[in-house]
């Protein structure tokens, strides 16, 4: 598979994961809000803002953190590249960039939420009705996954967009775990919320029971070996998914990614009210990082460089 | 009422209907139109338009606002070739297309006899923009010089299928043959079944032989790419459609690296060995080390890879010269020399602008005249003497005067029209063809082409970068 590829293929699946996971934290954060006093709903806002490290650019350009600013900066603003429509678009250029090596289907998918945002159909959807506009684009993200599943062959390519999409939803589950412990390290309530923009509440309370200690929802967010969303799990697939494709022999990010997933799976997972566990999640994220890194420079190992994307942090 | 029973020709030659008679090959289509109202045809368009809009068959449109990519135009009402009529263009193209290759082997690794002969003269090769030394003595498969070739067609007054020019290079448009089918099969699924059609299905097997064909040393199973300049590219689409119908890699020149002659694509796996590159990009920018040293999207070092022959390019280098319109008033003579055949399809009448009497005549008669920079594609420098300002007029005859080798004059032709949907109705829009031609170990011709429809009412120009539009091409089997 060619470099340039490899390359693609493995930020569409970020990008569609980035969409996908930002509109599930979106929409739990507009539930939440809506059960807190008037003055207290713009924290829960910011919150969110804080997960993904914009609350400085969001202050840029809007005074309060409403509703209806949130929607225009963070889903639709296609200035902030940290946007959901920022990452659709991102997802579609890589994949006019690559519309050789994938099933149309997925092209097809993938332009069809396109059209949703330049069409200014979602826009006016979530004034009406902003759930519904949320789960709109949800919908249409697992109509992508669907494509990914069902008309990808299991080769290099689906491998490298599978390490995509598991490594950007590590550092999602990471960054949440982060803000959720150093803004409300024992409320309940804020956790159950963490755990629903994972689509994890229902696994949890299944296994757990619905008189679990925060401390278990961390353990699991961090260690659950099966539930899709956790790290260790996410750093398996993109272990494995790296174990098998074809390389040069000389790739540095399947250890990479084996340094940092051993670094959770042997751990103890420290209690929320110590500062150790802002220590071990801040590893994760650099170990994350650091392996993303490793790909790009791994794929490049005999010279030039195709990047279409900053590499900078969120 | 009936779509067409309003149309009335505008005293062209009609495709479909001429003198109020519709011609044979076009009752079964006229009976199936008379049953549809301009409803059905519209929302059958707007099908057709979301259908490509999410498939992404677009192509980008320079210099308009954002360079943003429009959906490919498509006019619902396809355009209907007899079996007889086909099997006069097949032939013409065929001949045409063996001559060309004579002509360049000739110039390329020959004596240039053809120059020795006095036939063409020889100033005149070595000033076309489209002439590479870089080319001289690059050998190539069987001399199947044109690779691809797209050759553009037009009917005059009389009916006559004139060759209005050639294109050697890079020609487009075939992707958009094979989807203006898929999209008359979801559209008007019943409209096909009435006639029996050749297909048009197989382009991707009928290039991959023929690319295959040129691996320079003929390993067993030669790995063949795509060379694209890039996702904004106005052809990206189609780059990217064949690679995909023939199953390999679409690269760019990033891609490629060339390393003691040899050229190798960069993969997850290391460097992979490349014996054949359908190049969809420029001469020019092939290789910054032997033509455009500012260029970014060649690879340096192919030219040595090439002339080492460890790699092919199709079309291979140098093809220009034989497309140079100056040079096109001379294939009907090339035909005559190399084949000893009378050519089959005429050109346009045509005038070269360095001729001191074809020029001052052509001076005379501007109204009369379409004048064409000889190098220039996609319409661009098209100057129409009838329908031009007088500031237009005086612009093109200044340089003409200054650079009259560059220049040639045709006499206007009066395109062919053919039913086209407005909207509201059924009204005649000129039309041409670019049929596709493919050398390798045999020639062969896509069956039909690329219509291309002026979609404004009187208008001349076809090109899709100029808001022309394109019609499904039908060509019937023999009966």
């Amino acid at each position: 598979m060619l470099s340039r590829h490899a390359e693609g293929l493995f930020w569409i699946g970020r990008y569609v994961e980035r969409a996908s996971d930002i509109t599930r934290m979106l929409d739990v954060a507009y539930d939440v809000q809506m059960e807190r006093p008037p003055s207290a709903r713009e924290a829960v806002w910011r919150d969110l803002l804080d997960v993904l490290y914009i609350n400085d650019q969001f202050v840029d350009h809007h005074d309060t953190a409403t509703t209806e600013t949130i929607n225009r900066f963070l889903v639709l603003d296609g200035d902030n590249p940290v946007s959901v429509a920022s990452s659709i678009v991102s997802a579609r250029t890589n994949i006019m960039n690559v519309r050789d090596v994938v099933p149309i289907e997925l092209l097809e998918s993938i332009n069809r939420l396109h059209t949703l945002f330049a069409s200014g159909e979602l826009g006016a959807e979530l004034e009406t009705n902003t759930h519904a506009g949320y789960h709109m684009v949800a919908t249409h993200c697992r109509t992508i996954s669907g494509a990914m599943f069902d008309s990808m062959a299991r080769t290099d390519g689906y491998r490298f967009m599978m390490l995509g999409r598991y490594l950007e939803r590590a550092e999602m589950t990471c960054r949440t775990i982060e803000v959720t412990r150093s803004v409300a390290p024992t409320d309940d309530a804020a956790w159950r919320a963490v755990l629903r923009s994972v689509s994890g509440l229902h696994a949890f309370t299944r296994l757990h029971g619905a008189l679990a200690e925060v401390d278990e929802v961390v353990r699991f967010l961090l260690m659950d070996r099966d539930f899709p969303y956790s790290v260790l799990h996410c750093l398996s697939e993109c272990a494995s998914q790296l174990s098998i494709v074809s390389t040069t022999g000389t790739w540095q990010s399947p250890r990479m990614v084996g340094r940092v997933k051993a670094e959770i799976e042997f751990s103890d997972v420290p209690s929320v009210e110590t500062s150790a566990l802002a220590e071990l999640v801040a590893r994760l994220e650099v170990g994350i990082r650091d392996a993303s890194q490793a790909f790009h420079d791994d794929l490049y190992q005999f010279g030039g460089d195709a990047t279409l994307h900053s590499f900078e942090a969120l | 009422m009936s779509l067409l029973t309003e149309y009335r020709p505008d005293g062209t030659f009609g495709e479909m209907i001429d003198a109020g008679q519709v011609r044979d090959h076009y009752r079964l289509l006229a009976d199936r139109l008379a049953q549809f109202t301009a409803e059905d045809i519209r929302q059958r368009m707007q099908l057709t338009e979301s259908t490509f809009r999410n498939l992404g068959i677009t192509f980008a449109v320079y210099g308009s606002e954002g360079g943003v990519d429009r959906t490919w135009p498509i006019d619902l009402i396809p355009r209907i070739i007899s079996a007889s009529d086909w099997a006069i263009i097949e032939s013409g193209l065929i001949q045409r297309t063996r001559a060309l290759n004579a002509f360049l082997e000739d110039i390329y690794v020959g004596e240039h006899a053809i120059v020795q002969d006095g036939v063409i003269p020889e100033w005149l090769i070595k000033s076309s923009d489209g002439f590479k030394r870089q080319a001289f003595g690059i050998n190539v498969r069987s001399g199947a010089r044109c690779v691809v070739a797209g050759i553009d067609i037009v009917r005059d007054g009389n009916g006559v299928y004139r060759v209005l020019e050639d294109n050697l290079r890079v020609p487009s448009g075939i992707s958009y043959v094979i989807e203006n089918r898929a999209a008359m099969k979801r559209a008007f699924p019943d409209l096909l079944d009435t006639y029996a059609v050749r297909s048009v299905d197989d382009y991707g097997s009928m290039l991959l032989r023929a690319l295959k064909w040129q691996a320079p040393y003929g390993p067993v199973d030669p790995t063949v790419v795509v060379l694209t300049p890039g996702v904004y590219n106005s052809a990206y689409f189609e780059h990217a459609f064949l690679a995909r119908r023939m199953g390999v890699e679409l690269v760019e020149g990033r891609d490629l690296v060339v390393d003691d002659h040899v050229v190798y694509l960069r993969t997850t796996r290391g460097p992979q060995r490349v014996d054949v590159i359908y190049r969809r990009i420029d001469d020019d920018f092939l290789d910054p080390a032997a033509f455009d040293r500012h260029s970014a999207l060649g690879i340096p070092g192919l030219l040595s890879a090439i002339r080492a022959g460890n790699v092919a390019v199709a079309n291979p280098i140098g093809n220009g010269v034989a497309d140079d319109k100056a040079v096109y008033t001379y294939v009907p003579a090339m035909i005559e020399y190399y084949l000893g055949e009378q050519p089959i399809l005429p050109n346009a009448q045509t005038f070269v602008m360095w001729d001191d009497d074809q020029r001052s005549w052509a001076f005379e008669r501007m109204d009369e005249l379409v004048f064409k920079p000889v190098a220039e594609a996609g319409g661009k420098g098209i100057v129409i003497g009838r329908t031009a300002s007088d500031e237009d007029l005086e612009e093109v005859r200044a340089l003409v005067e200054t650079d009259p080798r560059n220049y040639i004059a045709q006499e206007i032709i009066e395109l062919s029209t053919h039913p086209t949907f407005t909207g509201d109705n059924l009204a005649p829009r000129h039309i041409d063809l670019r049929p596709f031609v493919v050398s390798g170990e045999t020639i062969e011709v896509v069956p039909g082409g690329l219509t291309r429809v002026a979609m404004r009412e009187g208008s001349l120009i076809v090109n899709s970068s100029q808001g022309g539009g394109s019609k499904d091409t039908w060509v019937l089997e023999p009966a």
